[in-house]
């Protein structure tokens, strides 16, 4: 029995397809099936929300309270982390932050779509827009005071040589296991299913042991990608909190 | 008599909800999974984070510099003190709120225990 499953490696479905060619003075801008994925994953947040809010009703229906979820889970998470006066002003950025990840990782569990959180060149490039957002707004709000962020408070001066290079280095870290953490997250998620769905092929009539594991696996990778969507949110109000308050 | 009791539910289900908000605020604080495996790998990827850091700078200097390898040497150490740190500071958060993370500890740990 030839199966056409000998010509798709677990990693095979994280591959970028160009759709459509564009070349623009010699960068390639094709568009892809990745970027395909961020409209449909932009459409539908707006979607969501539009038609979510349309009709106010008292008693809300299924979709306005997705929609109202949502938004009081992010409103609520930069009230406490962020808190006081001003943080109500970093709810747009937090909040599109969050759904484009929620929903770019659970569309990507559909079957046949594509994963765009699984690249790291998607997720990095989020993270550093926060990175150089968050340091942007410290250096605007403390000016040169901001690099105080650097000294640990009541440290012994003899040590400052060597704890300030030790801070300066998890403070540019954080973009790095910001976009690791969830590219790790959601390409293993994946890998693991295709994996297990091999085996349902393989294994013949045991092949119901590995298919019931998958229906448990796919219930875990949901988990996870609202929680590593839900991280990468906190972790970004936690980044603006150290800039606006220090320490 | 008849106006009394549900009077009296409401102002039950109003205690309740009171309690189970408070206690979502006090477990909704501190970042990421506040369970033992989920915070274990969030600090995973942290000292990885930080670890490769410090190479890419001592790297990025000794080339610079022209000084070869020490710099490196440096600051493979300086990211190890940078991951160890980050350790440090969540087990001053363990600390910090203890008590309630040991509770919920066993019953989310299965529910999270990818990788």
């Amino acid at each position: 029995v030839t199966t056409s499953t000998e010509h798709h490696g677990p990693l095979d479905q994280f591959a970028i397809q160009r759709w459509i060619e564009i070349d623009i003075g010699g960068f390639d801008v094709s568009f892809t099936n990745s970027a395909f994925m961020m409209c449909v994953v932009v459409v539908l947040v707006t979607l969501l929300m539009t038609v979510g809010m349309g009709r106010r009703r008292l008693v809300p229906t299924r979709i306005q309270s997705i929609a109202e979820m949502s938004y009081e889970l992010i409103a609520k998470m930069l009230g406490d982390l962020v808190g006081g006066k001003g943080a109500e002003k970093f709810f747009p950025f937090v909040f599109s932050l969050f759904m484009f990840i929620l929903l770019g990782n659970l569309v990507g569990l559909v079957p046949y779509a594509f994963t765009f959180t699984s690249h790291i060149i998607v997720t990095i490039t989020l993270a550093m827009v926060v990175f150089v957002g968050v340091t942007i707004l410290g250096f605007v709000i403390h000016k040169h005071r901001y690099l105080k962020i650097f000294v640990p408070d009541g440290v012994p001066i003899f040590l400052m040589p060597l704890l300030v290079p030790i801070e300066m280095i998890s403070y540019i870290a954080r973009p790095i296991s910001l976009s690791v953490r969830l590219f790790a997250n959601m390409m293993a998620g994946h890998t693991m299913l295709h994996v297990f769905g091999g085996f349902v092929y393989t294994l013949g009539f045991f092949g119901f042991l590995p298919f019931a594991f998958i229906v448990a696996l796919y219930g875990l990778e949901i988990l996870v990608a609202a929680l590593q969507a839900y991280v990468f949110a906190i972790l970004t109000c936690l980044y603006i909190r150290d800039a606006i308050h220090m320490h | 008599m008849g106006d009394e009791e549900p009077r009296q539910s409401l102002e039950d289900l109003d205690s309740q909800l009171k309690k189970a908000r408070g206690d979502r605020r006090s477990t909704s604080r501190g970042p990421g999974p506040r369970t033992g495996p989920g915070q274990a790998v969030h600090l995973g990827i942290d000292m990885a984070a930080t670890l490769a850091t410090g190479v890419a700078i001592g790297w990025a200097l000794d080339v610079v510099f022209d000084t070869k390898p020490w710099l490196l040497v440096v600051f493979v150490f300086l990211g190890i003190g940078a991951g160890i740190r980050s350790a440090f500071r969540l087990a001053k958060q363990m600390g910090a709120g203890g008590a309630e993370l040991s509770d919920d500890n066993d019953a989310e740990a299965s529910e999270n225990e990818k990788k």
